[in-house]
């Protein structure tokens, strides 16, 4: 019998209806990842969900390096990294012959890896228990039907199997996915393209001991004139996804007689499993105009979709959250509104970066019409033979984190710089001297990282002074460098004569206090 | 066969546009339009990493779709 996660609440009787900072609406991983956030910056968070528990099969599978590193300061990365697999070496085939490979992670000296592929459930699970244990109140079975916004807050109605109540959020943060009520209820649009093609996926539990790589095959012999891809999951398990073409009848391809062939061809007929789970998609790539109307706040699905040749999904809303949090926060202790504003400019570009590469990647997979099938084909047969042609060979670009070129918060710099992370790009991590990381060093503000520099204390600003090694090669540093680190990770600004005026200056610019230069 | 060393060094006779209007030709004989289209793809691939300047790759694409067709 399915147990029921719902707890009646006391703002169900409340009268006049209860009011809250801060209102989360879903429970998936964008959702959770922003709760714990606010809730580490010190605000009360309830997350309303309509969900009776952790999302059904595996869905997102691979988390890349930069959401590790979030995840991990928000204190759940370093237990989801030793319950994933860890991986960073791609393989793509043409028939049963390799054409291309890649190495995610070709340099030492990282705290996380490239990627870890680990079921979005335990994702959540984990974040789940990091909310409670921060004093989130998690309300399951409580959908939001209704939405009244006005200049200091949302009314928001709920549904829960004890009936409808009301309750004011001063600042909603919608994260309730693809089929966003929110999005809805306030009467937004979410276009952009349709991909004309089905794909099979499916978790199947086996013994094998293919490496821990990502396998894609174009045209395999086992599913001729079409692709595939194999991903190990923990446990045994594997997730192979198939392409069926537009014309499969998705109602069929879903029953497991169907299925097992299917993957029997692939697997062999000496290998047993056990189909774990199955669903057949289609997919999109789109975004909403804006994230931000007033006082709610699109982050994750409810914001932007892609196709999934790139592991972009998932790990691009929890780089919302990530963008979103500090802001927000500091917002509510009275920095300027604006500042949410480059919320929505830095994560549109985001999200056109992956919408991009996302659609790129399906075009190559998925050619539609005779000449991009034909183009398609000849990067193919050229790729084995020729090393120009392998860089074409695009089975999905995967998640790399958006460097926020054009961002407002940004301070140019001061002094030449021939590399490290320019403003706006988020700081590769590095080994410290004591064994401690870099990215784990930061401050939950804004740090102030110095390269031999000796620089008075500015007060809000944490220092961080970098013994020479690693991180002086990541960052270009020469003695007197200094990178004032913004709270998520980003570069705010670098200079080679850091002064106190200058620290001032560019923290005040980054929380959005000085009128953005940029259109 | 033999050849003398100065046979070796002569340079080759370059090719005449006539010669590589042939080729072109020649390269399609007998192809069905589908299999013409992936010859052509190959070809453009190679001859895009023969220029070697991704620039110049894009501005022969803008020429070429500047006319109308
Ligand atoms: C087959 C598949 C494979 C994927 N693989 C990857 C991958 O490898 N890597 C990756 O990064 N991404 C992947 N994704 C994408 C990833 O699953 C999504 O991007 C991710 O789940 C989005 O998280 P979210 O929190 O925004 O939304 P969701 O996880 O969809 O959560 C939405 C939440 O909102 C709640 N909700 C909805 N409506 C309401 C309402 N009216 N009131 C209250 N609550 C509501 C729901 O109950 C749910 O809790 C994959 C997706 C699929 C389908």
């Amino acid at each position: 019998m399915l147990t029921t996660l719902y707890r009646p609440s006391v703002d169900q009787t409340a009268s006049p209806p209860a009011h809250h900072p801060v209102v989360v609406i879903g429970s998936g991983p964008v959702g959770l990842a922003a709760a714990v956030d606010l809730a580490l910056r010190g605000l009360p968070v309830v997350v309303l969900t309509a969900a009776n528990g952790y999302s059904e099969g595996s869905r997102a599978l691979c988390w890349a390096k930069r959401t590790l590193e979030i995840l991990t300061r928000l204190g759940v990365g370093q237990e989801l990294v030793a319950d994933g697999v860890t991986w960073q070496l791609g393989k793509v085939f043409r028939g049963d012959r390799q054409v291309y490979s890649f190495d995610l992670l070709p340099e030492g000296g990282h705290q996380h890896p490239a990627f870890i592929n680990l079921q979005q459930y335990a994702v959540e699970a984990a974040l789940h228990r990091q909310a409670v244990a921060l004093g989130v109140d998690i309300r399951w079975q409580s959908r939001v039907s209704d939405a009244r916004t006005a200049d200091d807050g949302v009314t928001l109605t709920i549904e829960t199997p004890d009936g409808p109540y009301t309750l004011h959020a001063a600042w909603v943060i919608a994260c309730d996915g693809a089929r966003s009520s929110l999005r809805r209820l306030l009467g937004l649009e979410f276009q952009g393209r349709v991909f004309e093609d089905r794909f099979l996926i499916a978790d199947v539990r086996m013994d094998a001991a293919f490496p821990t790589e990502r396998w894609f095959w174009f045209d395999p012999p086992f599913h001729p004139g079409q692709s595939a891809l194999l991903h190990r999951q923990p446990d045994n398990v594997w997730r192979i996804d198939l392409q069926l073409g537009w014309d499969a009848d998705p109602e069929v391809e879903r029953q497991p007689e169907r299925i097992k062939p299917r993957l029997a061809a692939m697997l062999g007929p000496d290998r047993p499993f056990e189909l774990v789970w199955a669903s057949v998609y289609t997919f999109q790539c789109r975004r909403l105009e804006r994230f931000r109307h007033g006082r709610v706040i699109f982050a994750g699905d409810s914001a932007h979709q892609v196709s999934p040749f790139g592991a972009r999904g998932a790990n691009s809303g929890i780089q919302d959250t990530d963008n979103l949090a500090w802001k927000l926060a500091a917002v509510i202790a009275g920095a300027p509104d604006r500042l949410l504003d480059s919320y929505e400019q830095e994560r549109i570009a985001a999200a056109d970066e992956n919408i991009l590469n996302s659609t790129r990647s399906t075009d190559f997979i998925s050619p539609k019409g005779v000449w991009a099938n034909a183009l398609r084909n000849a990067v193919l047969d050229l790729a084995a033979d020729h090393a120009f042609a392998r860089p074409f060979v695009n089975s999905g670009r995967l998640s790399l984190p958006s460097r926020y070129q054009t961002s407002p918060l940004s301070t140019p710099d001061e002094g030449v710089f021939a590399g490290g992370p320019p403003p706006g790009a988020p700081i590769p991590d590095a080994p410290l001297d004591d064994g401690a990381w870099l990215l784990a060093a930061l401050g939950s503000g804004f740090t102030l990282l110095a390269f031999a520099a000796d620089l008075p204390e500015v007060q809000g600003v944490t220092a961080l002074a970098v013994a020479p090694g690693v991180a002086w090669a990541r960052f270009d540093a020469k003695p007197g460098t200094a990178y004032l680190i913004r709270p998520d990770g980003h570069v705010a600004a670098r200079s080679r004569t850091p002064t106190p005026a200058w620290v001032a200056a560019a923290v005040s610019r980054a929380m959005g206090q000085t009128e953005s230069h940029h259109p | 066969m033999t050849t003398t060393p100065q046979e070796d060094a002569a340079p080759s006779p370059t090719p005449s546009p006539d010669d590589l209007y042939a080729a072109l030709i020649a390269l399609h004989h007998e192809r069905s339009v589908e299999e013409s289209l992936r010859l052509n793809a190959r070809l453009i691939l190679l001859l895009a990493d023969a220029v070697g300047d991704p620039a110049r790759v894009l501005e022969a694409i803008r020429q070429a779709g500047e006319q109308p067709v």
